[in-house]
């Protein structure tokens, strides 16, 4: 074992531009595998996001009846197609323009009353009965004063998400089977140029991990490595890109918790070290069967 | 008692080429053997066949009283080990020092100790390498790297030593100085075999002949052969 390792890395050494260009393809790979993966998270957020919007909403008069709206709030609520019925009201409906709309929240500060109605939102399971519920709404001039329907609109958006999500998938293993065949490529030219070498380590007897164990540490090293690199390079980048993005487009869910940097390191990590050696085992396997 | 015995071996390669066909061959223990024949006449092929590097399409092949045609891949390590191999391009590692070269050969055998390396000494000192042992291969004349792959047999102390045209590459007084460090080992104790289209160093050392042709044995001489 002490000789499988020590060879590893003095044939790293040895090989060292070699091993150097396998690294960095390693590295280019991973970033833009990982950066990839960054986006289709945003994405899948966004459509989530966009999933949880209500397809109507009701304006309140200001002056309704508590016990009116009440009854409002469960007639449509038993009625259907309709998923879920939101009261929000004028305090909230204040807040949560200051959540989301944080450059704008001074604006409020302006305003010395509170401009916001209080509002249902109705979330339905089928936005095609979204229309009916919004005339019948109408109806109710005692507590409703507008109705906004955006079935049309989420419906587009849903489909639109969707075709998006599977696309993004579809890009997300096209590109992640690239990466892996560039890596493993790499790996096997690096095998390929010392082919004379387990052609005589085999000559003079060598059992077949005995070759191998060397390569496989090396490929595994060479994975790693690249991969330290690109988790370096996409932690840096994320953490610096992430929050100038999310401040240009306030609604971009980009996900600036470290929680999920550290797992899509330690997944970029992990991906080098198997690729880096299971590629290694298999270009070596080739040599030694001859 | 036979060190290696070929019996009726066929080797015929995927094309339909005949390589070998229906061998029959019988080295004693000790023996040392010239394989002779021109180019393409299957000198080469049989000694592959020798380390299992190639399978013959059928007959039996004894090494060491072992039927090695019914070997598991598992097993060919422990087969090669007693069978030191000798190529016209010497097939030295490049990045490895003479020394390291000639060791390398007992780290593969896991003897790569204390006295391993004492015993590398000695064999560098036996061919005449002792003041080379640092340098690298690219340092050495043809000789002396045919030297190197001579002490790379000889440090594991194999039984057997095949020498694919150890010659080729060498001119022609350098040449004899390897066969004769080739008749030194085998003076030792091991068998030796060397394929060789030489007809002067087979001549000059008259020794077990067999000579091939068309893949077919034209002629054996267990002594005082000669190669005409």
């Amino acid at each position: 074992m002490r000789y499988i390792v020590g060879a590893a890395f003095s044939a790293l050494w040895r090989n060292r531009f070699t091993s150097f260009a396998a690294i960095i393809t390693t590295a280019v790979m991973l970033v833009v595998f990982t950066a990839f993966l960054a986006i289709n998270d945003t994405l899948d957020k966004m459509i989530d996001t966009l999933g949880r919007r209500t397809n109507l909403v009701a304006y309140l008069v200001d002056d309704a009846k508590p016990s009116e709206v009440n009854a409002l709030i469960s007639s449509i609520g038993a009625r259907p197609g309709v998923d879920q019925v939101n009261f929000i009201s004028r305090a909230e409906a204040a807040s949560s323009f200051r959540e989301t709309l944080t450059d704008l929240a001074e604006v409020l500060d302006v305003i010395e009353t509170n401009p916001f109605p209080a509002s249902i939102e109705i979330r339905m399971l089928d936005p095609a009965g979204a229309l009916e519920i919004a005339e019948e709404l109408r109806l109710n001039t005692a507590v409703v004063e507008q109705v906004l329907v955006r079935a049309d609109v989420v419906g587009k958006l849903l489909r639109i998400s969707r075709m998006a999500r599977i696309g993004g998938t579809i890009i997300v293993i096209a590109l992640g089977a690239v990466t892996l065949f560039v890596i493993f490529n790499t790996i096997r030219l690096a095998v390929y140029s010392r082919r004379e070498e387990i052609e005589i380590m085999k000559l003079i007897g060598a059992t077949d991990w005995f070759v191998r164990g060397p390569f496989v540490i090396e490929g595994a090293f060479i994975g790693v490595v690249g991969a330290g690199i690109a988790a370096v390079v996409f932690v840096v980048g994320y953490s610096n890109f992430g929050p100038v993005l999310n401040s240009l487009v306030a609604f971009l869910p980009i996900q600036t918790e470290t929680g999920f940097v550290a797992n899509l390191t330690l997944f970029t990590v992990l991906v080098g070290a198997v690729v880096g050696s299971v590629g290694s085992f298999f270009s070596v396997r080739r040599y030694l069967e001859t | 008692m036979s060190m290696i015995v070929l019996h009726d071996v066929v080797k015929m390669y995927r094309t339909g080429a005949i390589a070998l066909d229906h061998i029959n061959i019988y080295i004693p223990q000790r023996d040392f053997v010239f394989l002779v024949g021109p180019s393409g006449a299957g000198k080469s092929t049989l000694l592959r066949l020798l380390t299992k590097d190639q399978e013959p399409s059928s007959g039996t092949i004894y090494v060491d009283g072992i039927n090695i045609t019914r070997l598991k891949r598992s097993e060919i390590p422990s087969l090669r080990r007693r069978i030191g191999v000798i190529f016209q391009d010497f097939k030295l590692l490049p990045n490895l020092s003479v020394a390291q070269n000639v060791a390398f050969a007992l780290k593969v055998t896991g003897e790569d100790d204390k006295r391993g390396r004492e015993f590398v000494a000695q064999t560098l000192d036996t061919v005449g390498l002792a003041n080379r042992a640092d340098h690298y291969p690219f340092q050495l004349s043809g000789g002396e790297q045919q030297r190197v792959a001579i002490a790379r047999c000889l440090v594991t102390r194999a039984p057997i030593v095949i020498a694919d045209e150890p010659t080729g590459n060498l001119d022609r007084e350098t040449g004899w100085e390897t066969i004769k460090l080739l008749a030194k080992v085998n003076a030792q104790g091991a068998t030796v075999v060397v394929a060789t289209h030489n007809q002067e160093l087979v001549n000059r050392m008259q020794r077990h002949v067999i000579a091939l042709e068309d893949g077919r044995v034209v002629h054996d001489e267990m002594v005082s052969g000669y190669y005409a």
